[in-house]
């Protein structure tokens, strides 16, 4: 077939893949307000993570001998039942609750895309692993990170490892969906007409589109991730508890809630607006890449 | 001359865009007799469509109607909702294009066309199951094994768009409208479709406003013809004299289109994408252009002015 | 019908399995000698010999497993290690406690979810639309334990209510019994209620611009009657296929929400169990877990086939 012809559909697949992009949608998403104060948080909350041991002091540190003050100059936060900073504590949080989502989304981002495009390629594949998979789906998270702590011991690990098991389907039927569209575009058919090879139609015509999908799966992944981190620190079954998490923080606040609501309402409010953030971001590319579906 | 059933006079819809308001149908006028059938030809996005939405109350809410819709006397522009509910389906009926899904996937058959009978009439449950079934032999759904039971997607193309015409007809109303009844369905459906919608016509003395772009079954069913371009209506009058003897360049080149029996040419002429006077170098956009006027060059013949006005 | 359940059923079976094969492999391959973790340091090298025999942990692996197999469909289950008592005797009290909490949970999740999400729908755009959907994205935000504290802070400590904590078991009266499990099961609701809410607007709103509705609008149908009688048929199915998932999620978070309430249910035994490395209960809790939640799901299903009988021909719908 003549190289100009592959040039042609080539240069359709670029463009669609120009469109469905990252970068372009990222440039769309600055334009809208809402989308804007969910990315500065986010950057805010991570930046706060990174700098932790900068920005404040020891988490564990007993800073006051005055336990359950109220915020203050000196602890801006105030401090807890025994004696610690609450800011301190809520930005070291910030470490554990974002290590635990992005590492569980990355892990799942990765296993997820090589499962779901082989369930793709291949009808076996597909029929058998997609099966187990989606049975997994469907087992309470907390239920089994549980059991699984009881084996391997508590500890972010464990953690980390139940998530992925349970959060991988959903990538997997992700990447599996979309490469099927992508896949059943007309200009895939146009470049088969023009003799363009498997791997290229792979590379260049499916898996761009595949690109910001999976990152909206990530997304979703690492919310849920945080929240699941955070029960279950809460509860106790998550990290040790000496590392300082929101979850536990907001655990070790179950006696005070009235008598001292900054022990509770730091680390909450951190924990929601992360969360929340990453939640008004998701929502804001959804609606970006498929305007027409239910609106906002 | 009686007063004409449907008398629209400079209806325009103006959508609200991102980029601004944008008039997609333009000073569009145009009559319907008791009886009588008119039809709408143009090609997509001529804004046949859309006005016919207008005249049955169906724009959606970006879309706005200004100017006068007259039927039976009443202005419709404007009407409250309620009163419009009372009207629709009992007064004016609509036939939708695509059957499988302009018709509910999960009721059933019965239960769809029941919906029309107990908004407009007050009948018991046995009169409107009775009522149902005279509708589905009306459109030639009896011989059939019994449908009403069904699910439309146990029916066939055009069993659902017999299902679809039944439902229009339920209230009895005095005019049908139609778009593009015929365009999903093959040739032999088609000629079906148009026999019923002929027939019914003759039966139950309807008034029809039918839409599409095939000027062969304008020819058979339609007395009267309105072609329609870029939102305004171009020419109108007899559907005779219009195809044969067009005064608009546009109408001309649809007619020319048509390939006939003993045709010699070997190539079809093609409508050129933009009509004659908007090959404008500067490229205004049609909405901005002035209107130009419509004048009667015969009883029943109206034709838009096809020379630009002094430039905007 | 028969064999749609079947089918189902088997699509199903993962859904138990590999939860349980996979406590099954961590029990016998991780580090560490069950047996002798659960006796402690003080135990005797025979001891712990002992019990690897009592507990069968010196056959061969696929040996195990075999009698795993056996023991789990004749639901030989073996004892709690704590509780001396065989773990079909100790769970169904807990379970049904929980089964209490998450059913009243879901109650309120559907009302306040479908609710939330239909003003959100058919309002769009407008004031009440905009402040429900921005409710429910904020709602999903908000992890069950936290909604707990703020209800715990506002109707026990505030308005005193409710008691915090304290289980009132139902033999000791109904409306006391009731009392007791308001609140955890408000909190797991609400949290679950959010989800719900995002799921029914997008459905509505899509279901909205569908054609039929326009056909049922050229009838002069009234739109309340549309929306009651057409719409929501449609607009119910997601509804319905994500209540399986939904299950699941209250399960889990009701194992949070006993732990703050003081419940002794499924969660709250799955926690000591862990803690107290009771394996033989954690197996029987897992198990239990993974049974019911493929019946809810074959019930859903079964559900969704009345419901929308494409399903059963095979072919998609919506």
């Amino acid at each position: 077939m003549s190289d100009i012809d592959v040039a042609r559909t080539d240069a359709v697949a670029q463009e669609a893949a120009r469109v469905a992009a990252p970068p372009r949608v990222l440039h769309r998403l600055l334009r809208r307000p809402a989308a804007v104060c969910a990315l500065v948080i986010l950057l805010v909350m991570t930046g706060a993570a990174l700098l932790a041991p900068v920005i404040t002091g020891d988490p564990n540190a007993f800073v006051a001998v005055d336990r359950l003050r109220p915020p203050s100059f000196s602890q801006i936060f105030g401090t807890d039942n025994l004696g610690r900073d609450v800011y301190s504590r809520t930005v070291f949080g910030a470490q554990a609750s974002l290590t635990a989502g992005i590492v569980t989304a990355l892990i799942t981002t990765a296993i997820g895309v090589v499962l779901g495009i082989l369930a793709g390629m291949f009808r076996w594949f597909d029929a058998i692993v997609m099966r187990i998979v989606d049975g997994v789906m469907s087992f309470p998270i907390i239920v089994l990170a549980l059991s699984m702590t009881a084996i391997l011991g508590p500890g972010l690990g464990t953690v980390i490892l139940a998530m992925v098991i349970v959060f991988v389907p959903g990538m997997t039927r992700v990447v599996r969906s979309t490469a099927l569209v992508a896949s059943g575009l007309p200009m895939v058919d146009a470049a088969r007409a023009v003799g363009a090879s498997g791997a290229r139609i792979f590379w260049k015509y499916v898996l761009p589109q595949c690109s910001t999908p999976i990152l909206v799966q990530a997304a979703i992944t690492f919310t849920t991730a945080v929240l699941v981190e955070s029960a279950l620190s809460f509860i106790g079954a998550g990290l040790p508890p000496d590392v300082p998490s929101w979850g536990a923080s907001l655990s070790e606040a179950r006696n005070y809630l009235t008598t001292a609501p900054w022990m509770w309402g730091f680390p909450g409010l951190a924990l929601i607006l992360t969360v929340l953030s990453m939640n008004i971001l998701i929502d804001n590319v959804r609606d970006i890449m498929d305007p027409r579906a239910g609106g906002r | 001359m009686t007063a004409p059933l449907l008398d629209i006079r400079e209806l325009s819809v103006t959508a609200s865009t991102a980029s601004g308001p944008y008039d997609a149908v333009r000073e569009v006028s145009l009559e319907i007799p008791r009886a009588g059938a008119v039809a709408m030809v143009g090609e997509s996005g001529s804004g046949k469509s859309l006005t016919a939405l207008a005249v049955a109350g169906l724009l959606g809410e970006k879309l706005t109607p200004t100017g006068s819709i007259l039927f039976d006397g009443e202005e419709l522009v404007g009407m409250p909702a309620a009163r419009r509910r009372e009207i629709a389906g009992r007064r004016i009926g609509f036939v939708f294009q695509e059957p499988m899904s302009s018709l509910h996937p999960i009721l059933t058959v019965g239960q769809q066309i029941d919906e029309g009978l107990r908004a407009h009439y007050d009948m018991t449950t046995r009169q409107r199951a009775d009522r149902v079934r005279e509708l589905l032999a009306t459109v030639g759904l009896s011989n059939t094994r019994d449908i009403v039971g069904d699910r439309i997607g146990q029916l066939s193309g055009g069993m659902r768009q017999r299902v679809m015409i039944a439902m229009a007809i339920s209230c009895e109303p005095e005019l049908i409208i139609a778009d593009e009844p015929t365009t999903a369905l093959d040739v032999t459906l088609q000629r079906q479709v148009i026999d019923l919608l002929a027939s019914l016509r003759e039966r139950l003395g309807l008034s029809l406003m039918l839409i599409t772009h095939d000027l062969g079954v304008v020819a058979e069913t339609c007395e009267q013809a309105v072609v329609m371009y870029g939102g305004q209506v171009v020419e109108r009058g007899d559907t005779r004299t219009l195809l044969h003897e067009p005064a608009h360049d546009y109408t001309k080149a649809l007619v020319l289109s048509i390939p006939t029996l003993g045709d010699t040419r070997r190539r079809l002429p093609t409508v050129a994408s933009v009509a004659p006077w908007l090959s404008d170098t500067r490229q205004i956009p049609l909405a901005d252009r002035p209107l130009t006027e419509m004048s009667q060059i015969a009883p029943d013949h109206w034709v838009r002015s096809t020379t630009a006005k002094d430039a905007a | 019908m028969l064999r749609y359940l079947g089918m189902r059923l088997l699509a199903l079976l993962p859904t138990v399995a590999v939860p349980l094969i996979l406590v099954f492999l961590l029990l016998r391959l991780a580090p560490g000698d069950p047996a002798a973790l659960l006796l402690g340091d003080s135990a005797t090298p025979e001891q712990v010999e002992a019990l690897r025999e009592t507990l069968g942990l010196n056959a061969a692996l696929p040996v195990q497993f075999g009698r795993f197999l056996v023991d789990v469909l004749t639901l030989n289950l073996g004892e709690s290690i704590f509780l001396g008592k065989p773990v079909v005797e100790v769970i169904p009290q807990y379970a049904l406690v929980t089964l209490e909490i998450s059913f009243f949970a879901l109650v309120v999740a559907l009302v306040l979810g479908i609710g939330l999400g239909a003003l959100g729908a058919f309002r769009d755009g407008r004031p009440a639309g905009r402040i429900a959907t921005a409710l429910s994205i904020v709602g999903i935000s908000i992890p069950q334990f936290v909604t707990a504290l703020i209800l715990i802070v506002v109707f026990a400590s505030g308005l005193h209510w409710f008691n915090v904590g304290g289980f009132v078991p139902l033999s000791q009266g109904y409306f006391p019994h009731l009392r007791s499990i308001a609140l955890p099961a408000l909190a797991l609701g609400i949290a679950e209620s959010a989800i719900v809410a995002r799921i029914t607007r997008g459905s509505i709103l899509d279901v909205i611009r569908e054609p039929f509705v326009t056909t049922a609008r050229s009838l002069g149908v009234k739109p309340s009657r549309i929306a009651s009688v057409q719409i929501i048929r449609v607009a119910a199915l997601p509804i319905i296929t994500v209540s399986g998932l939904l299950v699941a999620s209250l399960l889990s978070g009701s194992a949070v929400v006993e732990t703050i309430f003081g419940i002794p249910g499924m969660g709250r035994l799955l926690l000591d169990a862990v803690s107290r490395r009771d394996y033989q209960l954690v197996q029987g809790v897992v198990l239990f877990t993974g049974v019911f939640v493929i019946l809810v799901n074959l019930v859903v299903d079964l559900y969704y086939a009345v419901v929308d009988p494409r399903v059963q021909l095979g072919r998609k719908s919506s």
